[in-house]
């Protein structure tokens, strides 16, 4: 009985790590959707409604999808520091909560602060929309790499859970 | 100095470079009170202007970088939504500050598109005097009201006396009357309009049209506010004349001002000489600075004069 106990746990708990490292890539792959749609609302309101950066945040904090909500808020808290520390040091600092991304995508929205809140209106847009190019392309990588990925993750979070318990009993 | 003085100079040396803050918290506070402005400019030292004089804030120069993070955080990140302003040379801080700033411009098809580079900048200090007008506006109520013209050479507190004047008939603060006032603030000196909000006290029944030229304003506020009282500041062209005729000619009074020494300097200029010509303006206000203290010379046009 015990040992059926114990063969269980393994099992479970190998398929648990199989779904979390699977879960994990979904999760990579929605955030980097939602900060591409954040940033299709954050052109609109800059470069045609030319809306104030604080209310954008405001906005995106609010209304902007569940992963990328946690980014735009501490951008936004950190917006009293504006003169002690410049806008793209805010910005920066508040890429700490997307730690989903890989240092490549981390790079396309660390690049998008350094302009960001500047005078020309052309280049806020172009910097936004080519962002949006580069994260686009990060999606398609990640959904080829989750595509892939989630059948070695299911297939091999069973096998080792089964083949621990054989090695075991 | 008083606390709002002493809150508005705080308010400025917060926009300025760090390395020069603590030197100018550091200015005796008597001094401190007299700060017109702080002007900022790359490879020199903060400076304070005093009576009309620059005096050398601390030892560190200011940088391009110093510049850009002044903009940065006069327009809270968001310079884009400031371009119109920009475009004239200035923009407007929250608590009322206007940031005037030089450098490269750069120039579209055929007009003037912004900034590449920014070189120096000024902050200017807002002065807000409540009961400033009393006195002028005393002498005018005397009189019988009528339209006012503020006339002085810049720096001598025109627009603080032009923005306590609008208070005041908007609150009734003399004869307990309110009356709509509005105000076409097309430099945005004097409501400081900040997200909408006043930074600066125009009065209970003001409105306030910001950033809009004054000869589209007036005509703006004639048609959407019905007001009593439009209030304008430095009437510079043909075409603010022009709209000052039509809204006298609608039975609303005005009060504006004018650069000038006096009124036969006003009456050289085309564009004023058909305001008075027109007698559009019942009363001259002419300041002054004798000793160091302003002095407010009230001319009934073509009439007495109160000194």
């Amino acid at each position: 009985m015990i040992k059926l106990l114990g063969a269980s746990l393994i099992i479970f708990a190998s398929l648990k790590w199989g779904y979390d490292s699977i879960l994990m890539l979904k999760r990579r792959t929605d955030l980097l959707s939602e900060f591409i749609a954040s940033l299709n609302i954050m052109s609109g309101e800059i470069c045609v409604s030319m809306v104030p950066m604080s209310d954008v945040l405001e906005r995106l904090s609010v209304s902007g999808g569940q992963f990328v909500r946690p980014f735009y808020k501490k951008v936004l808290n950190s917006m009293e520091r504006l003169g002690a520390e410049s806008f793209s040091d805010i910005w920066k600092d508040g890429i700490s909560e997307l730690c989903l991304l890989n240092e490549n995508e981390k790079k396309i929205i660390l690049d998008m602060g350094e302009v960001l809140g500047r005078f020309d209106i052309n280049k806020q847009g172009e910097t936004i929309h080519y962002a949006e190019i580069r994260l686009t392309k990060a999606l398609e990588d990640a959904m080829e790499k989750r595509k892939s990925d989630t059948k070695v993750y299911g297939a091999f979070s069973a096998a080792a859970g089964l083949l621990t318990v054989i090695i075991l009993i | 100095m008083n606390e709002m003085r002493k809150e508005k100079y705080e308010g400025a040396v917060r926009l300025l470079p760090f390395h020069s803050r603590q030197y100018a918290m550091e200015i005796d506070e008597k001094l401190a009170s007299q700060v017109e402005e702080f002007r900022l400019r790359t490879g020199k030292p903060v400076s304070a202007l005093i009576n009309g004089r620059e005096y050398s804030i601390g030892k560190d120069n200011v940088t391009i970088n110093d510049l850009n993070t002044l903009i940065e955080l006069s327009t809270g990140a968001s310079a884009y939504s400031c371009r119109e302003q920009l475009k004239n040379g200035f923009v407007t801080a929250a608590g009322g500050y206007r940031i005037g700033v030089c450098g490269t411009v750069a120039r579209g098809v055929d007009d003037i598109v912004g900034y590449t580079m920014f070189s120096s900048a000024n902050i200017r200090i807002p002065s807000e005097i409540s009961g400033v007008s009393d006195e002028p506006l005393k002498y005018i109520f005397q009189k019988g009201f009528g339209s006012v013209l503020i006339v002085s050479p810049p720096g001598l507190g025109k627009t603080t006396l032009l923005r306590d004047m609008a208070a005041s008939l908007s609150d009734g603060r003399l004869d307990g009357v309110k009356r709509r006032v509005a105000i076409c603030d097309e430099r945005g000196e004097l409501a400081a309009t900040y997200k909408g909000e006043a930074q600066l006290y125009v009065g209970k029944c003001t409105d306030v049209l910001d950033m809009c030229p004054k000869d589209k304003g007036i005509n703006m506020l004639l048609r959407a506010m019905n007001p009593e009282i439009i209030v304008v500041d430095e009437i510079t062209d043909e075409r603010d004349s022009e709209a000052i005729l039509r809204a006298n000619s609608c039975g609303v009074y005005l009060a504006a001002s004018a650069h000038g020494s006096g009124i036969e300097d006003i009456l050289r200029r085309p564009a004023y000489k058909k305001l008075v010509d027109n007698h559009v303006f019942s009363y001259v206000i002419n300041i002054k600075k004798e000793s160091n203290k302003r002095k407010y010379i009230v001319s009934e046009v073509g009439g007495e004069c109160l000194d």
